[in-house]
């Protein structure tokens, strides 16, 4: 029940073991609908399921050589719907990588490490209350 | 011909040594019409004679103990004018504080180094090919 108003989670990585845990994690500590994907390609085909948000890996490429990397990725998603706010995760700690996501439109930025579970969580908890501010903002504006 | 108009450029550090070869660095090219100033409430206090960027350093309390830190001037820079394009120029190695400074609206973020200038001329080039 309720299906709906959970909020639809996407993890992109090709780290099968810390997919699984980041998945684990989410499903142990709110109440998320989440979907896995281990490529790029993956998530994009399924973005039509409209995401609310997506936690995207920044290097790809780890089991096929080919893949697209996630600032690929990220480019494509924000082509497609520029609304999704996509979250990159890690191992990089370069801040030129970092800030480089941020120009290609990514809402943050995260390094992988102990502390990164509870980071996302404060990250989405921040988008969710941005978006009720953004829709109660609309409501005002229509009503003036 | 008439040359194009010079960007007005405000360099912002409380280091006076590094300031001044930042000045010596940024005028090298004699492309940019720089001031300097030495803490973020000169620089803010001067903000009427709308320079077209601004590079700014991020730890700005080595002189003033209670001085504003690069995320508060960016954010009263850009409330004054939101076209002034912010560069953050700063030694500190914490990736959130520089994704936070690029939520903040930060036009982009350079870690001192040797290659900073460079790449804060390649920057500048790009700012001013947006504002012609």
């Amino acid at each position: 029940m309720n299906n709906d108003t959970k909020i639809k989670l996407f993890l992109v990585d090709d780290d099968a073991l810390f997919l699984k845990s980041l998945q684990i994690e989410f499903l142990n500590n709110a109440d998320f609908d989440v979907e896995t994907f281990v490529t790029g390609e993956l998530c994009l085909e399924h973005l039509s399921k409209k995401p609310d948000v997506i936690i995207l890996d920044y290097h790809l490429d780890g089991i096929d050589a080919k893949a697209i990397n996630g600032i690929e990725t990220l480019d494509q998603i924000k082509a497609l719907n520029p609304d999704i706010p996509v979250v990159m995760l890690s191992s990089q700690d370069k801040i030129e990588v970092a800030i480089n996501c941020m120009h290609h439109k990514a809402f943050d930025y995260v390094v992988k490490s102990e502390t990164a579970f509870v980071r996302l969580q404060k990250i989405i908890t921040s988008i969710f209350s941005y978006k009720k501010m953004e829709k109660e903002l609309n409501w005002y504006m229509e009503r003036m | 011909m008439k040359n194009p108009p010079k960007l007005k450029v405000f360099l912002v550090d409380d280091d006076a040594l590094f300031l001044k070869d930042e000045e010596i660095e940024m005028n090298k090219k004699n492309e940019y019409n720089i001031k300097t100033f030495a803490t973020g409430e000169l620089c803010i206090e001067h903000l009427s004679q709308n320079p077209d960027v601004i590079i700014l350093d991020y730890f700005l309390n080595g002189v003033k103990k209670d001085a504003m830190n690069g995320q508060q001037v960016l954010d009263k820079v850009k409330r004054f004018n939101s076209d002034i394009a912010v560069v953050i120029l700063s030694e500190q190695k914490k990736i959130d504080v520089a994704v936070n400074c690029m939520q903040h609206r930060a036009f982009d973020y350079v870690e001192k180094g040797k290659t900073a200038f460079s790449r804060l001329h390649h920057i500048l080039n790009k700012i001013r090919l947006m504002n012609l």
